[in-house]
């Protein structure tokens, strides 16, 4: 932690390397938290991921050292990205309609998967989930954030995020459910 | 169920930007970077202003006309200002007394006048009592004040 606010303040007077160290640090669990987030559409995540990271570094002037992860910021900044991507999205073109292309990430993941719940179906059970559903169980499950962590990246209590993290359970697997056992699907290919 | 729906979760642990967009990105951002304002920058410049500050006034200062830093030292001038003051004071006090004047008379009417309607001829009385104030002396008392100041 001591090291991170170093590099930050580094940052903060505009030392390209401090940030870059930190972009080094927290670009792969952003990009994961958004390609989630916009339904591991690669493209768009790497365009929203690059204007998170150029956000941050514009504006790190205005990040206050209170104890908190950086990540907690990058997680705020990333959640109001995304949101101004849906945003966008809703005015130009309507989200159903973008094409559900399998990532090749999630594609190659899949093959080496041979559980009976298939990672595709999870990914798409999680994207029609509500965004704060989304946000926790990404935090929670696929980056390992403490409770702590998540509330203050959220802006939320900590109950308030445990009592979220009870109900997103509980939707993503009636979601599952729905959709049948996933070894009853058939794995897009790409 | 529940459990291996979050094993799967944590399986999207794996997922990876690519290397050339991360790579990329990272480029373009800390390039496209404002010029750092450091801390040293800050105080380099605070102390520029607050030269130019300093010169500003002390030009000001020096070369505003006729009221040159030698006027400080003549007794006259000095005088001549004093009186010019001593004027505007009493013009104003004079002004602020005829106000004054004008609002005690007029409550002092109002209170003598008992022709009915009033009620409590006592509060009126007291009241009458409260406001008997010597209109002149404040300002007989500034007058006499400056005029022992200029002497």
């Amino acid at each position: 932690m001591e090291d991170e606010r170093k590099l930050i303040s580094k940052a903060r007077e505009g030392e390209e390397e401090a940030f870059g160290q930190l972009y080094d640090k927290y670009m792969p669990a952003i990009y994961r938290f958004v390609f989630l987030k916009v339904g591991g559409h690669k493209a768009q995540a790497e365009d929203i991921c690059h204007e998170v990271f150029l956000s941050a570094w514009q504006n790190i002037g205005s990040f206050k050292f209170q104890g908190h992860p950086f990540s907690s910021w990058l997680y705020r900044i990333a959640g109001n990205a995304v949101i101004d991507y849906y945003r966008t999205r809703k005015v130009n073109v309507d989200i159903e309609s973008i094409p559900e292309e399998p990532a090749v990430e999630m594609a190659s993941l899949a093959e080496k998967m041979d559980d009976r719940l298939d990672l595709e179906n999870i990914r798409e059970c999680l994207k029609r989930l509500e965004p704060n559903y989304q946000d926790v169980l990404i935090m929670k499950f696929v980056e390992e954030l403490s409770n702590k962590e998540i509330a203050v990246a959220l802006e939320k209590s900590e109950g308030a995020v445990r009592v979220i993290q009870h109900r997103a359970i509980k939707q993503l697997k009636k979601y599952v459910e729905e959709n049948g056992r996933p070894n009853n699907r058939t794995i897009k290919e790409v | 169920m529940e459990d291996r729906i979050i094993a799967q979760l944590k399986r999207f642990r794996t997922i990876e930007p690519s290397p050339n967009f991360a790579a990329s990105s990272r480029r373009t951002i800390l390039a496209l970077r404002k010029e750092p304002v450091s801390a040293w920058y800050r105080l380099r410049l605070a102390g520029v202003m607050a030269g130019l500050v300093a010169i500003v006034a002390a030009g000001t200062f020096l070369f505003s006309g006729s009221n040159a830093p030698t006027a400080f030292a003549s007794p006259e001038v000095l005088s001549q200002e004093f009186a010019s003051m001593n004027i505007n004071i009493e013009l104003k006090d004079i002004d602020y007394s005829q106000n004054v004047s004008q609002t005690i008379t007029s409550a002092i009417s109002e209170i003598s006048n008992n022709k009915g309607n009033h009620l409590n001829q006592g509060i009126l009385q007291s009241e009458n009592n409260d406001l008997s104030l010597d209109v002149t002396s404040g300002s007989s008392e500034i007058d006499r004040l400056l005029d022992k100041v200029v002497q």
